[in-house]
């Protein structure tokens, strides 16, 4: 794959643009991804899909640059970097802050990289003897973690999951080809267009939650005084327990359907605060702190393709997004595509490797002239975005159709948002409704309406244990006191208000 | 401050949460309605064979959720308050969203990417006509010309030009 030079263009102009784009504050990975992903669907899946990762690893580092230099976080991920970055830079230490922050995200990514690829053959192995009653119960674990966790109302986590679902149900029954909830409309046939309903979610309603809460810059970059020293090999060596601790549980949380990075930037900084000998010195400029935010959002990407490629899971919506791109390609993410594209999935983790090398590469231009980006205004910034949202969308399927599709995923998007409802449940539950469905249905049919097809093998018994253990885990969760939650250092309370659950 | 710090009235959030509670009920009812109608139109829910059963045990589980929701938002301790903001200004942006996807058919890509680009800026606050004539004319050109001449991706024309 590598050996094309298209594939290394696309996947360069993708990890160009995704810094770009993470650099914009208020744009984040997931739409960005969201937004091109419908360029790709004229590419070669070899051009299209690394263009695509590209695109999600420079804007997860991307976010850190702005939050470094004007304490606004490019994305939600980079929330954490912001506390120590900004501090540095108005210590006039921004070049030393943003070299830091590359080379943390650099290392994370590498180690991630590996991991996925050291863990996601042997697992595909496993994946690809389970059955339906296996598949029905994983999918069932993955929708009740993505709902529980993604949001602070787990009541509301499992209504947008099941709301996700029903939207899943329109179109085709998978099983017997039944015309379900179309009401006569051909274009309601092949369900509702996915692509469309993303960009809507995630772009459009973005553009109006900017109108309603209209970002505060903290600071022009015309008042920074960027510069100072650079980051000495010294300063970095002594970082490396801090840097592997957070890789370790940024991996660790990528790897679990629903925990983005935008949430193990957090638990990271926590750690790292509870582990330094100079805890006094977080969110004042700590270096520590800084390397363990931004390592433990890096090491999400990766970790987040492991469930995407070992059982066609989304990690968190970036990997949704990407689920549909490699679906529109023709290719079915899970078990079955290592056993039927070995090739691809190989070359999609040399491409993750070559990332690694460019993002170095592009980072070290990216901390000496992207400080200009985050001049644009978001008068100019968001109507282009509206602009490429309605070519974008029209683009999948050249179908009217899907502008309908598109502004009512706007304003679904707009009001959950709002409310408080995540969006990642209902977009992973319409993902894996189709699944889920055939898998829960095969499975009943085969034991004739029995539900102890779910615990009379090996398999599915312990996927049924560990569901169970889930539950129980939510359920303490959900009968502690308030307070101490509140206490977590990856509260929510952190966030930026345009940041949603899985939102990265 | 700005207003985005601000919080809606513990009272408006309640009923706000409320409403989503039974917008969510509404919408698992919809489906259930649906699937048991007379005669059923998918096939026996109760059979998990039918191509009912599975869209009719989910909206079983919304519409109790939607109920859950509804009962929440009136549990004695109140729910956590909602940010206020520029409402009016985004549902303004909406309607300019929804007319944009209605109207592309009829007033074509160039007409329609001309007028909304500008009309979204000037929502965002700009107010300097040489601005607002620039973005009329340079993104729509690249993003159309990037579409149509690089991509092969045809927009209509519409019926005015």
């Amino acid at each position: 794959m590598l050996a094309s030079p298209w594939t290394f263009l696309a996947l360069s102009a993708g990890l160009a643009g995704g810094i770009l784009i993470g650099a914009l504050p208020g744009l984040t990975a997931t739409m960005a991804v969201a937004v091109l992903a419908p360029f790709t669907f004229f590419m070669e899946a070899v051009i299209g899909i690394p263009f695509l990762l590209g695109i999600y690893k420079g804007a997860i580092y991307g976010g850190s640059i702005p939050a470094i230099l004007v304490n606004t976080p490019g994305t939600a991920a980079a929330a954490a970097t912001a506390r120590d970055g900004y501090a540095l830079t108005q210590q006039g230490m921004s070049r030393k802050a943003l070299e830091l922050s590359l080379f943390s995200s650099v290392v994370a990514d590498l180690i991630s990289t590996l991991v996925l690829i050291v863990v996601a053959i042997p697992l595909a192995s496993i994946a690809i003897r389970f059955g339906s009653p296996e598949f029905a119960l994983l999918y069932l674990i993955a929708l009740t973690m993505i709902a529980t966790v993604s949001g602070d109302n787990m009541a509301k986590g499992l209504a947008a999951a099941g709301l996700g679902l029903l939207v899943a149900v329109i179109g085709l029954d998978p099983m017997s080809g039944y015309q379900r909830f179309t009401f006569g409309n051909t274009d309601l046939l092949a369900g509702v267009s996915l692509i469309p309903l993303l960009i809507g979610m995630f772009a459009l309603s973005e553009i109006l939650m900017q109108l309603t809460h209209p970002a505060e810059r903290q600071g022009g970059a015309e008042a920074i005084v960027h510069g100072g020293e650079r980051l000495r090999w010294a300063e970095f060596w002594a970082l490396r327990p801090t840097i592997l601790r957070s890789t370790s549980l940024g991996t660790f949380l990528g790897s679990l359907p629903g925990l983005g990075a935008e949430i193990a930037c957090w638990i990271a900084y926590g750690l790292a605060r509870g582990r330094s000998r100079e805890p006094e010195r977080f969110g004042k400029g700590s270096l520590e702190g800084l390397a363990a935010a931004e390592s433990g959002n890096n090491a999400v990407v990766p970790a987040a393709l492991i469930p995407m490629t070992v059982f066609g899971i989304p990690g968190d919506t970036i990997t949704a997004v990407l689920i549909g791109a490699l679906m529109a390609q023709g290719m079915m993410p899970g078990p079955l595509l290592i056993q039927q594209n070995p090739g691809f999935l190989f070359g999609l983790f040399l491409v993750l490797l070559a990332t690694n090398v460019l993002l170095l590469v592009f980072g070290l231009f990216a901390i000496r002239w992207l400080k200009q980006v985050t001049r644009i205004p978001p008068a100019v910034l968001y109507p282009c975005v509206l602009l490429l949202c309605l070519c974008g969308a029209y683009a999948v399927n050249s179908s009217t159709f899907d502008l309908l599709i598109l502004a009512f995923g706007g304003g679904l998007g707009y009001l959950m948002r709002r409310t408080g409802f995540p969006i990642a449940p209902l977009i992973i539950g319409l993902l894996l409704g189709p699944g889920f469905e055939s898998a829960l249905r095969q499975s009943l049919v085969f034991s004739n309406g029995s539900l102890a097809i779910f615990w009379s093998r090996p398999g599915s018994l312990v996927l049924l244990s560990l569901l169970a253990l889930i539950i129980a885990f939510l359920a303490w969760r959900g009968l502690k006191p308030r307070g101490a939650a509140s206490r977590s250092p990856w509260s929510r309370r952190n966030k930026p208000h345009n940041a949603q659950g899985g939102d990265s | 401050m700005t207003d985005n710090f601000l919080t809606l009235s513990h009272r408006t959030t309640r009923i706000f949460e409320t409403l989503m509670g039974l917008g969510t009920l509404s919408v698992g009812l919809v489906f259930l309605r649906t699937v048991h109608a007379t005669p059923p139109p998918y096939g026996d829910p109760g059979d998990i064979g039918s191509a009912a059963f599975f869209p009719g045990l989910v909206a079983l589980l919304v519409s109790a959720i939607g109920l859950v929701l509804t009962l929440m938002a009136w549990r004695p301790a109140s729910p956590a308050a909602m940010a206020s903001g520029r409402t009016a200004r985004a549902l303004v942006a909406y309607a300019l969203m929804v007319a944009v996807a209605l109207g592309l058919p009829w007033l074509g890509i160039w007409l329609t990417a001309m007028l909304a680009v500008p009309l979204m800026a000037l929502l965002f606050d700009e107010r300097r006509w040489p601005v607002l004539l620039a973005l009329a004319v340079i993104p729509p050109t690249l993003v159309i010309h990037l579409f149509e001449g690089v991509m092969g991706i045809y927009f209509p024309r519409g019926v005015l030009l």
